[in-house]
């Protein structure tokens, strides 16, 4: 047991908390050792600010639910990734929603500046939906590795420790990524050539 | 292996990557109210018995009819004991047992407190519906033949909230939002907010939840609905 906490949930299993100790946690110690960790990788995947908190909700339902399930052998962090993986991608399924409101949100935007130039914000937000929509087209385990490393600025031995990947697997997946990236960013900029010319 | 340079630190990217990457902003930190809110949803979990986040939604058996006036009539079955399994056939089945009851307009439903208090401090609020609510109730009714395909997508949506909800209550909460402001006065408004109870109660949003039960115990002060609410609401074991 740890720090006089009760492991409620059946079983108790004894979990590593990455720092190699082998202790039983529940899913509010987890919490408390890795929703930096959690809220990072949702972001990363492409989860909406706004949508955050109830998505990082829905992973710790998860983890309540399976936690005994959990293999001790494997590492925390990269057990709660997987599951960061499969909830943000139910969250893409709800991707029209999003893509709803952001159209809400750019056409506010317009409204408030009518009559005006362009507003610096209304460029700046558009400017983060382009890249938000080059991002939607990498796979994800790609995408988490090209975010960090590229806008984040975490280096590759990090990325590899954070993730529980060999480094050799975070090179190459920021090479494939990388490929993707410019590929799905050359689309966006013929599909603009296409319909300005249109 | 060595480490390869960063695109906007002079790596070796076109043009249309580096004008889409200098629009990335930094990642938003988790903030210590949006912290403690989460510990607090989290920690609710922890008193509840695991089986019961497998628990079964009672089954919402949705029977649409044509009467015969061709009138588009909709009727509520929902069992008041758990089904005997969570198979698809067993859910959509209608239920003999179940207690049909005919859709009835209600008068109202209070706007609900605002999904901004949740947000995280740093978000932008969401928007609002795209009609009030207590507005739209009293909407006359759409075209029959508009209303057998709205029914249809509104049985899609409830499924796919149903499906989410023991998994995924955040996700579940999305699509019964989204139904919200799809279908404000839809057919199936009542079982959207059941759901939405359901699904604020696992999210941890109690104040939220009570909020939305009183609404609908509100239009329906005798309804059958009465006890699966409070059943939702641990007034009642399930």
């Amino acid at each position: 047991m740890m720090g006089g906490l009760r492991a409620v949930h059946s079983g108790g299993v004894p979990i590593s908390d990455d720092a190699g100790s082998s202790k039983p946690l529940d899913v509010a110690q987890i919490h408390e050792l890795h929703a930096d960790f959690v809220w990072s990788s949702l972001q990363r995947l492409g989860i909406h600010v706004a949508d955050l908190e109830d998505t990082m909700q829905d992973v710790f339902v998860v983890v309540h639910r399976r936690l005994g399930t959990f293999d001790a052998s494997s590492r925390l962090s990269t057990w709660l990734f997987g599951i960061c993986l499969r909830v943000a991608s139910q969250y893409r399924r709800k991707a029209h929603r999003r893509r709803e409101r952001s159209v809400l949100d750019l056409e506010r935007m317009a409204g408030e500046s009518e009559n005006e130039a362009p507003d610096t914000a209304l460029l700046a937000r558009e400017a983060e939906q382009r890249l938000e929509q080059v991002l939607d087209a990498l796979e994800p385990r790609r995408r988490v590795v090209f975010v960090m490393f590229e806008i984040e600025s975490v280096g590759c031995a990090e990325i590899a420790e954070q993730l529980g990947l060999p480094l050799g697997t975070v090179y190459s997946r920021l090479s494939a990524a990388r490929t993707d990236f410019a590929k799905a960013a050359l689309r966006l900029r013929r599909q603009d050539e296409r319909r300005r010319t249109a | 292996m060595t480490e390869p340079k960063r695109w906007l630190e002079g790596g070796d990217a076109g043009e249309d990557a580096l004008a889409l990457l200098r629009a990335a902003r930094p990642p938003v930190p988790l903030g210590a109210a949006a912290r403690r809110r989460s510990s607090q949803r989290v920690a609710a979990l922890c008193v509840v018995p695991v089986a019961a986040t497998f628990g079964w939604w009672p089954a919402l058996a949705l029977g649409a009819v044509l009467g015969a006036g061709g009138s588009l009539v909709v009727t509520r079955l929902v069992a008041s004991d758990p089904p005997p399994s969570e198979t698809s056939s067993a859910r959509h089945a209608p239920s003999t047992n179940s207690t049909a009851a005919p859709l009835v307009e209600a008068p109202s439903l209070q706007q609900q407190p605002s999904e901004a208090a949740s947000l995280p401090e740093h978000a932008a609020p969401k928007p609002a519906p795209t009609a009030p609510v207590a507005a739209t109730l009293a909407a006359p009714p759409v075209p029959e033949s508009d209303s057998a395909d709205a029914l249809q997508q509104e049985i899609r949506l409830l499924e796919q909230a149903r499906r989410d909800l023991a998994s995924s209550p955040g996700a579940a909460r999305l699509t019964l939002l989204d139904h919200e402001r799809r279908f404000p006065t839809g057919h199936l408004r009542i079982e959207r907010e059941l759901l939405l109870v359901d699904a604020l109660v696992r999210l941890g949003r109690r104040t939220e939840a009570e909020a939305r039960a009183a609404s609908l115990e509100r239009q329906n002060p005798n309804s059958l609905y009465r006890e699966r609410l409070d059943q939702i609401l641990g007034k009642l074991p399930k």
